[in-house]
């Protein structure tokens, strides 16, 4: 167990690519934490440099107490799991989990025991005489996780391990994942792309985009607080709407004025030195889909705020149905009963929490409110 | 090809019925027709003359034409020149083809990592391919002559003037020459390989604790093992045609340990000699099919779950 420790990390790769800028973060001892964001925004390449794969181009990265900058992947006491499991294709399952005892010149009886007790977690038992190729694609993920935790190291990394799985054994081998990393009580840096995956088994994210850390937080915190408009419409599933509008003060009143409507915004929520410079310019709203509601159902809300819009689509999801509107030039998603499913072309009033806004400074996308 | 798919259409359907096996006759007289331009040059070229030759091994004289079975094969292998140039071929294979398996395949690994003017290196041992063999003949002739450019070095060593074609040395000679000449080559597929082998595998190997030299053994050498069939044929291959070059050196007869198998079906050739010729590239035939078929069977033992 170890905590990892980075200060100003940067990566260029030759030819002047700067993958990763100015990363600086403490992952504490036994947290299971994802990095995630959209591809070539540097995810894996961090993943990569703590493993030892990558060279830091400038910075310190520490394993506990020691700056393991210069030291090789193999004294770094760290295992890795890859995307495409990267199975030694003539070895038995049970020669791949043993191969890096075998290395380390373990005996041969304590190998055998701890990799028929790994088999056994990972209901591995009856497969260690096969070969890879004789595998499902869950089967030879957990045979790489068998491969990495059989040794005990100090660090876990995760790249990407279960994108090439199918939906319905993703989902399983998540909560595999997550309950392995509760009795291993071992440090995890997972890498994903998928928000799903880093939203229910991270317990840190760290949002991620050209090289550079949107927003290090908990998944909660992370979708309810998004520090700008990446993070906002990246957390989330369907995407955070967000549309153009200006901010005016009327009768004691914020208001956002947009093309389909007008919106009073709460008091309670809304009054700030900093919302107030804003008065009269142009920002960015948004709003989340499950923030939307029948107008038969504004009086559950507090601040309801009313619009008239047109359906152009309703996708029926079982438990509900996502409703595809647009209201003057702005188009928005809101997630609704199935009740509320509706023909395209036909008018819908839609009543809009109020509280749950989020104004974005147009020019910087940084979140105002 | 329209055809074709028909009748797969319709049997995956179940429909075929009575006439089912008219069309299957069709379908096979159609894909005969369509082999049989490729089938008429391999035939022409290799399956008739080589039907020819084992005809010319097993009868006493063109002439005469009486079948005399394995007569030939007896009296080539009482040959006094034949066991020489038997011998001499085989001794020299032995050596030089592993080490032109090995040495490329330490360049290529050696090229491989991280060193300086790497693609001048690499440019420095193809370059040889490039070279026309009477060419290279040429340069050897002025190194390796009595009064040529090795002696003049040895002598300023204090060391003795040797007659490299004439010595004992002679087969090092042409072995250098022959690695020479195909190190590069090899070289190059033996790199292709390296750079197939998934990056992922040797990473787990670092971070798993591996040395280079058991990444090499463990995972390298898996991975590169249908390269080491293809170059272990082709340097064999090659290692025949020394021929050209010790020809072009030393004419038709060679002293002792360069004459070849090539010499000497060149020189019965020569001698019109057709029943002497058959057999012995009957023999070599024979020789070369069993030794690839060993090597397959090796590979395909090594590298069977590393393909596909």
């Amino acid at each position: 167990m170890a905590s990892i420790t980075f200060k100003n990390v940067k990566k260029i790769y030759p030819g002047g690519v700067v993958a990763v800028d100015d990363f600086s973060m403490e992952i504490m001892d036994g947290e299971f934490v994802v990095l995630v964001g959209p591809s070539g925004c540097g995810k894996s390449t961090t993943l990569r440099m703590i493993a030892g794969l990558e060279e830091i181009s400038d910075g310190e990265l520490y394993l506990d107490d020691r700056l393991i900058n210069n030291v090789a992947p193999k004294d770094r006491d760290i295992a890795m799991v890859f995307q495409n499991y990267a199975l030694f294709p003539h070895m038995t399952v049970y020669n791949n989990i043993a191969y890096g005892l075998k290395l380390r010149k373990i005996p041969k009886k304590i190998i055998k025991e701890k990799v028929e007790e790994v088999a056994k977690i990972l209901d591995l038992s009856d497969l260690l005489q096969r070969k890879p190729r004789a595998l499902s694609g869950g089967q030879r993920q957990r045979v790489a996780l068998g491969r990495a935790i059989v040794r005990d190291p100090a660090v876990f990394l995760l790249d990407e391990p279960l994108s090439n799985l199918d939906a319905k054994l993703r989902t399983q081998m998540r909560s595999e994942i997550t309950k392995l990393h509760i009795s291993l009580g071992t440090t995890f840096v997972y890498v994903t792309h998928d928000q799903t995956e880093a939203m229910t088994m991270g317990e840190r994210l760290v949002v991620m985009k050209d090289g550079f850390i949107q927003q290090v937080d908990s998944p909660q915190n992370l979708y309810d607080f998004p520090c700008n408009l990446f993070v906002a419409g990246f957390i989330g599933s369907p995407q955070m709407n967000t549309f153009d509008a200006t901010l005016l003060y009327r009768d004691g009143s914020l208001w956002i004025s947009f093309d389909g409507g007008e919106l009073m915004l709460p008091n309670s929520r809304f009054a700030s030195d900093t919302i107030d410079r804003y008065i009269g310019k142009d920002i960015i709203v948004g709003i989340r889909p499950e923030s939307l509601y029948l107008e038969s159902e504004k009086n559950s809300i507090s601040y309801p705020g009313v619009i008239e819009a047109k359906v152009e689509l309703s996708e029926l999801m079982g438990a509900g149905v996502y409703l595809y509107v647009s209201s003057g030039s702005t188009q928005l998603i809101a997630t609704l009963p199935v009740n509320a499913a509706a023909r395209p072309g036909s008018d819908v009033r839609l009543a809009i929490d109020c509280e749950k806004l989020y104004l974005f400074d147009k020019e910087s996308e940084e979140r105002i409110s | 090809m329209n055809i074709v798919r028909n009748i797969k259409e319709k049997r995956s359907k179940g429909k075929v019925g009575k006439g089912s096996r008219k069309l299957r006759i069709r379908e096979k007289l159609n894909s005969m027709l369509w082999l049989a331009p490729s089938f008429l040059g391999v035939s022409i070229f290799y399956i008739v003359p080589f039907g020819v030759i084992l005809y010319y091994s097993m009868i006493d004289s063109p002439l005469r034409r009486n079948f005399v079975f394995l007569d030939n094969f007896k009296a080539l292998f009482r040959n006094d020149a034949f066991q020489a140039a038997a011998k001499n071929t085989i001794s020299f294979s032995v050596v030089a083809v592993p080490l032109a398996v090995i040495l490329a395949l330490l360049l290529a690994l050696l090229l491989e990592a991280r060193i300086p003017l790497k693609s001048q290196f690499r440019t420095f041992f193809l370059s040889p391919l490039m070279v026309p063999v009477a060419s290279i003949v040429l340069i050897w002739r002025v190194l390796f002559d009595y009064n040529g450019a090795i002696n003049e070095v040895l002598a300023y060593f204090d060391i003795g003037k040797i007659d490299w074609i004439q010595s004992q040395y002679n087969q090092v000679v042409i072995a250098v020459l022959y690695l020479w000449k195909t190190l590069g080559y090899n070289m190059i597929l033996f790199m292709a390989a390296l750079s197939n082998i998934p990056r992922e595998l040797l990473e787990v190997a670092d971070v798993e604790g591996a040395s280079p030299i058991n990444k090499f053994f463990s995972i390298k050498l898996r991975y590169l093992s249908p390269t080491i069939l293809f170059v272990t044929i082709l340097s064999l291959i090659s290692s025949f045609k020394v021929f050209r070059e010790i020809y072009l050196l030393t004419g038709s007869y060679p002293v002792g340990r360069l004459y070849m198998l090539q010499h000497f079906m060149n020189n019965i050739f020569r001698n019109l000699d057709y029943q002497r010729l058959a057999s012995a590239a009957i023999v070599m035939a024979v020789a070369m099919v069993i030794i690839i078929a060993i090597l397959f069977v090796a590979e395909n033992y090594f590298g069977k779950d590393v393909e596909g």
